[in-house]
């Protein structure tokens, strides 16, 4: 089993879009895939579905249930694809930001023997992780094989995506990639590469275009479950190439 | 195998010494019999040096063991791990404690 985080700097990179469409890709290609939503602060994956799961991934850090019971067969898209949601409950979210040393020493005990627990059930475990560095995201990173890093071209995102690398995956040594997301149409590939500078070039896998028609669709599917033709689609496709 | 017997013999032996020696340093310093744990949460290790946050990457997930069930898990030598798990005890992340010729390494049940 292979674990990927997907991770960025800043909220609103469409990393829960990319995890999705990732998931699905590696679904498609016959892969037991198991997307988790670890952002616990601001839970999103629920929006593309309409499910009502009998536990979250709340539940299962703190004890109440094992990890396979979050799974959610994914329905209407291929057989291999299994969900585990975050509660979006104001209580959940609150217990959530408790930043306890001791709780989140358990929570990351949790985690890693629950990846151990799933390592015969699925292919990949793809988390989709909450922004910027927090115990929720950093306890995700620590038990990952690879981490895909998210960023846009605002010069924000890309300095704290940059710091990130430098003081949390090259000192963890942590495998990671980065993808240049919602680059405004015009933006020449040269352009691209002077603005996210060398030290992102050398780990950049993918840019990809904002595309109205992912925006439109206002998080509630994603365009590589509608449109597997679109650009969108085949940066993902290229995507899962890459680290598949 | 007799040449493995006797090296695991001097390991364990080292081992003993070891704690005599922490024991003794307990002692001179007049340490309490109580030692307050840090914990070792995720931002503690991300500051840990590379070699011992493997370690304690296993101790998080096992919570009690020897040095050779560390070893197993990092697919170093036994004699490395057992160094490392000391060196995570005298920094106060973990409890040790023996049982006959074992020595385990764990974090108290809360």
């Amino acid at each position: 089993m292979k674990t990927i985080a997907i991770h960025s700097y800043r909220g609103g990179t469409g990393k829960t879009n990319i995890a999705l469409s990732m998931a699905e890709c590696l679904a498609r290609r016959e892969k037991k895939v198991f997307l988790v939503d670890f952002d616990l602060r601001a839970p999103s994956l629920e929006s593309f579905f309409e499910y009502k799961p009998s536990y979250f991934v709340n539940d299962f850090l703190t004890g109440r249930c094992d990890a396979k019971d979050v799974f959610v067969k994914a329905e209407g898209f291929n057989d291999g694809l299994f969900l585990g949601f975050a509660s979006s409950e104001i209580r959940e979210i609150k217990e959530a930001m408790r930043e306890d040393k001791r709780k989140q020493m358990k929570i990351l005990s949790r985690i890693l023997n629950g990846k151990d627990l799933l390592k015969d059930e699925v292919d990949y475990l793809i988390v989709d992780t909450a922004p910027g560095l927090r115990y929720s995201s950093t306890n995700v990173i620590l038990s990952s094989d690879l981490v895909l890093l998210v960023s846009t071209l605002d010069k924000s995102d890309l300095d704290g995506t940059k710091r990130m690398i430098e003081e949390i995956h090259e000192i963890l040594d942590m495998p990671h990639f980065v993808i240049i997301n919602k680059v405004p149409e015009g933006v020449s590939g040269e352009e691209v590469s002077k603005e996210v500078g060398d030290k992102l070039s050398q780990k950049m896998i993918c840019t990809i275009l904002c595309y109205c028609e992912v925006m439109s669709l206002r998080g509630r599917q994603t365009i590589f479950h509608q449109q597997p033709e679109h650009p969108f689609s085949r940066a993902i496709e290229e995507i899962v190439d890459k680290i598949s | 195998m007799k040449e493995d017997r006797v090296i695991e013999t001097i390991l364990e032996k080292m081992d003993r010494m070891l704690e005599l020696e922490e024991e003794t340093l307990r002692i001179i310093s007049r340490e309490g019999e109580k030692r307050e744990l840090k914990p070792l949460d995720a931002l503690t290790l991300l500051d840990l040096p590379d070699h011992l946050r493997k370690t304690a990457m296993v101790m998080n997930k096992l919570k009690e063991a020897t040095a050779k069930e560390v070893a197993d898990e990092t697919e170093r030598e036994r004699s490395i791990e057992s160094a490392y798990l000391n060196q995570l005890h005298r920094e106060d992340y973990l409890l040790k404690r023996r049982e006959g010729r074992k020595v385990i390494f764990y974090f108290p049940e809360e």
